[in-house]
């Protein structure tokens, strides 16, 4: 039974008056790729923040590999293995790649960086994962978008995350990129992670997710398997259950 | 880079065709350095003093002064001066500790150095040796004021409005007065007004109703003799109560001229420009130089000359 | 900080333009080059040392805030706490109190009034701009209340003071051997140490940063403490120079440390920046004065010339990273 990696029951959670979530179930398997997709203010951030800590529930469990956690930082999730990759909140623009790459888990000897360490392990990891980069001294500033999300997730990946949570991570690219960044993905799920895919655009996670969820106004509206529907079916239920008549 | 060199000879022509020091002939380069910055009118008069005489003596002389009062950016500016190791420095000792080091040094170094407009005081081991100073005595300027204020009448009482109390010049010019006075028994008091003009006058106008058979006033400077001359013609005690300033402005003269002051002491300071200039030249040419003091002022200004003096203060000389 | 490479080919050559102080560097050599033709004494030893001196006294405080900018705040008080901490020592001093702990008691002083701006500003969320504002111009009034507007004159010689103040070598003073020192020491600690990562970072996003688990109100408030502690000490360098403090001392100084900042290639909205580059913009913002007064200039080009060096060196910084981008 328990082969999730992640299960999260009857999870509510109230700001002031409004009910951010309103008892939802959401589980996620191992080596499985699921898209989170809803409108603006399902509660699709709200639950994503819970699961990595940065809220706490009101009423509801979480289990994390069979095991019941209580996340009391973001600190405490990203050590499980939970990691995330916002949008413009992954790399710091004005730094080199490997000073990104390790930030806030820098390589040390004594009281000094191992600067030569890193730049060889940043170079050499996202080559593996098949991101080549000029060099790791690059600043990311000067990096396209689908190259700087490309690092992010490889960051996440080297530290050992257990599952992914990427948040819009195509928007705003080009079609190209984003090609790129879904083939990321896919190589994330090889390498044994699961991914929680965020977004809007339910024809890029339709390409690689098993499983699509969809929330609306804080319930669950629907959890298919990638088989069982079509990107036209998932997007009239989004919005018939916003109360956009189709 | 290739868009730097267009930039540099650009900052270079600019650079030479305003500074005239770069193509100067041998003549002899004086720094004359003050805690007075260039906005200053005061000083001012100054610099038109230390102009004239260079252009008379043919000697290049410069002055340096910090724009707002800061001893640091002073002495910093009188590094610069000692570091160009010119014909001779001119220099106010304001502050005699700060300044001992590196004046010693550059008179170390034989460049020769005179005080203007604040003396060293200290005991003669420990001055600093500069061949001479030239500028006011300020005791001195108190006892002038006190005789020329006797010559005048004889008050029953009087009283000194001091705008910055422990100032040196201005404790040493009010003990000049109540010396002078003291010697008269006639009674006469320290006020502090402090620098507010608004202050000022009430402070003056409390002290005169205390007490009322106050009939003069001195002042150590326009920042006392400014509201004087309001709290007397408002108080319509014109001619009952006379007032000796100290130091010169257009406001003063034309209360002179109106008989509201009977006399302003002026230091002469475009003398403190001019004179050094002159001194070095004659040093540096033949050994000769005065010793100890020139005094430059106490100049007393009254009914007498002031018609005179408002000119030359128009002309930029007082 | 500079990495020595052996100018093999082109390729090597362009990698010394990516060394982040090529902008100060350029303009360094520049102004030196023209202060050099416009009057040969420039290059006297005694200039030289001279000039130092007085870049070492601005350009300790230029170290501290040139930490804390990269962080992304800003300290507006240095100039006051540059003044205030002097006057501590100097009081005690003249009060009869163990000099040494006078100092102590200072130098602590400046570290708290930098923990104070710090402290304020992260819990309130009010610009570190605003908050330092008020405490410069706090400080200057209280200031000026002790000392009721008159200079404080060191009335004992105070012999362990000879090494902030005094002379070395051959006319190089202590001062200039401390911003040396402390130039090393930070420009380790910037780019060498987990610290000086987490700095950048702090500045450059904050909420990457914050994401990425890093406490970044420590990072700053760290920051906010070395700040004020340099503009103290370099406050105590001047002070051991003149032996006296006039309650005018500072004044003006936070936006000429910031100025050598700028001018040494570290942005105004945090991130980036250089310790050298600092080091190097303070000692131009000394050459130019000095270099000024020995070409003859009139006393009022100083403030003018520095306007347009500043402008300057801002504009090749931007343009030198532009060209060797990537």
């Amino acid at each position: 039974m328990n082969n999730n990696l992640v299960e999260m029951k009857n999870i509510k959670k109230n700001f002031g008056k409004v009910q951010a979530l309103r008892g939802v179930d959401f589980n996620i398997g191992r080596r499985e790729i699921v898209g989170l997709l809803g409108d603006n203010g399902a509660g699709k951030s709200t639950l994503i923040k819970i699961l990595v800590g940065y809220e706490k529930a009101d009423e509801g469990e979480i289990y994390f590999e069979g095991k019941k956690v209580f996340f009391n930082s973001p600190k405490e999730a990203r050590e499980m293995g939970i990691e995330t990759v916002y949008q413009d909140l992954a790399l710091v623009n004005l730094l080199p790649i490997w000073r990104n790459f390790f930030l806030g888990r820098e390589l040390v000897k004594g009281a000094f960086l191992s600067i030569d360490e890193m730049k060889k392990i940043t170079y050499e990891y996202l080559k593996e994962i098949g991101i080549f980069i000029r060099s790791p001294e690059e600043t990311v500033f000067f990096l396209s978008g689908g190259e700087r999300q490309a690092i992010a997730i490889a960051r996440a990946m080297y530290f050992g995350a257990k599952l992914l949570i990427l948040d819009e991570p195509t928007a705003a690219l080009s079609v190209g990129e984003t090609k790129k960044v879904l083939e990321h993905v896919m190589r994330v799920k090889e390498k044994g992670v699961s991914v929680i895919f965020i977004t809007h655009n339910i024809y890029h996670v339709y390409e690689v997710a098993d499983r699509l969820v969809i929330l609306e106004k804080g319930v669950k509206v629907g959890d298919f398997k990638k088989e069982d529907v079509t990107p036209q079916e998932i997007m009239g239920m989004i919005a018939r259950a916003a109360g956009v008549i189709v | 880079m290739k868009r730097f060199f267009p930039l540099l000879i650009l900052i270079l022509l600019i650079s030479l065709l305003v500074f005239p020091a770069y193509s100067q002939a041998k003549r002899y380069k004086i720094y004359v350095v003050s805690h007075g910055g260039p906005a200053d009118p005061f000083w001012g008069v100054v610099m038109k003093g230390m102009k004239d005489a260079a252009a008379k003596f043919g000697v290049t002389a410069y002055y340096l002064g910090p724009e707002k009062f800061s001893i640091k950016e002073f002495i910093d500016l009188l590094e610069s001066a000692i570091a160009k190791k010119p014909d001779g420095i001119v220099v106010t000792i304001t502050n005699p500790v700060a300044l001992d080091e590196p004046l010693r040094r550059a008179i170390k170094m034989g460049i020769p150095v005179i005080a203007i407009n604040v003396p060293d005081d200290r005991p003669p081991e420990k001055a600093i040796p500069y061949l001479c100073y030239v500028g006011m005595d300020e005791y001195l300027a108190g006892v002038y004021a006190a005789r020329r204020m006797l010559q005048e009448f004889t008050p029953k009482r009087a009283v000194i409005a001091i705008h910055e109390p422990g100032h040196a010049g201005l404790e040493a010019r009010a003990k000049g007065i109540s010396d002078v006075l003291g010697e008269k028994k006639i009674p006469v008091e320290k006020l502090d007004i402090g620098t507010d003009p608004t202050k000022a006058l009430t402070t003056l106008k409390a002290y005169l109703q205390k007490y009322p058979d106050t009939d003069a006033i001195f002042t150590l400077g326009p920042l006392g003799a400014h509201p004087a001359i309001q709290l007397v013609e408002e108080e319509k005690l014109v001619g009952k109560v006379k007032i000796g300033a100290i130091d010169l402005t257009t406001r003063i003269t034309d209360a002179i001229k109106r008989g509201v002051v009977v006399f302003t002491i002026d230091q002469q300071q475009y003398l403190q420009g001019y004179l050094p200039i002159l001194f070095l030249k004659l040093y540096l040419d033949y050994g000769l130089i005065p010793q100890e003091k020139v005094l430059t002022g106490p100049f007393v200004v009254d009914k007498n000359n002031v018609n005179k003096v408002e000119e030359t203060v128009k002309k930029g000389y007082r | 900080m500079m990495e020595v490479k052996s100018i093999g080919s082109f390729k090597e050559l362009s990698k010394i333009f990516k060394i982040k102080e090529m902008g100060a560097i350029i303009g360094f050599v520049v102004i030196f080059i023209v202060f050099s033709i416009l009057s040969p004494e420039f290059i006297s030893w005694g200039n030289l040392l001279s000039t130092f001196t007085m870049a070492a006294e601005l350009g300790i405080v230029a170290i501290g805030i040139t930490m804390l900018m990269i962080s992304g705040e800003f300290d507006l008080s240095v100039g006051s706490t540059f003044a205030v901490v002097p006057m501590v020592l100097a009081l005690s001093i003249n009060n009869k109190i163990n000099p040494f702990l006078g100092f102590i008691f200072g130098i602590f002083l400046g570290a708290f009034i930098g923990y104070l701006n710090g402290i304020v500003t992260l819990k309130t969320e009010i610009p570190s701009f605003i908050t330092t504002l008020g405490s410069m111009m706090f400080l200057r009034g209280i200031l000026l209340a002790i000392t009721g507007g008159f200079p404080i004159m060191l009335q004992e010689d105070i012999p362990f003071l000879k090494y902030f103040g005094g002379v070395c070598i051959g006319g190089l003073r202590y001062s200039g051997i401390w911003f040396i020192i402390l130039a090393i020491i930070f420009a380790f600690i910037l780019e060498r140490t987990k610290f000086g990562n987490w700095t950048f970072a702090t500045g450059g996003n904050l909420l990457a940063s914050k994401a990425l688990g890093i406490n970044t109100n420590k990072v700053k408030l760290i920051n906010f403490i070395i700040c004020s502690f340099m503009a103290g000490l370099a406050g105590i360098t001047t002070f051991a120079r003149f032996k006296i403090i006039d309650p005018t001392l500072g004044q003006g100084m936070e936006l000429e440390a910031i100025a050598s900042a700028v001018i040494g290639g570290t942005f105004l909205s945090g991130g980036y920046g250089s310790i050298i580059g600092t080091f190097l913009g303070a000692f131009m913002i000394g050459m130019v004065r000095s270099g000024l007064v020995l070409a003859g200039a009139p006393a009022y080009w100083y403030r003018a010339f520095i306007g347009i060096v500043l402008i300057i060196a801002a504009i090749i910084n931007t343009k030198i990273r532009k060209k060797t981008a990537g």
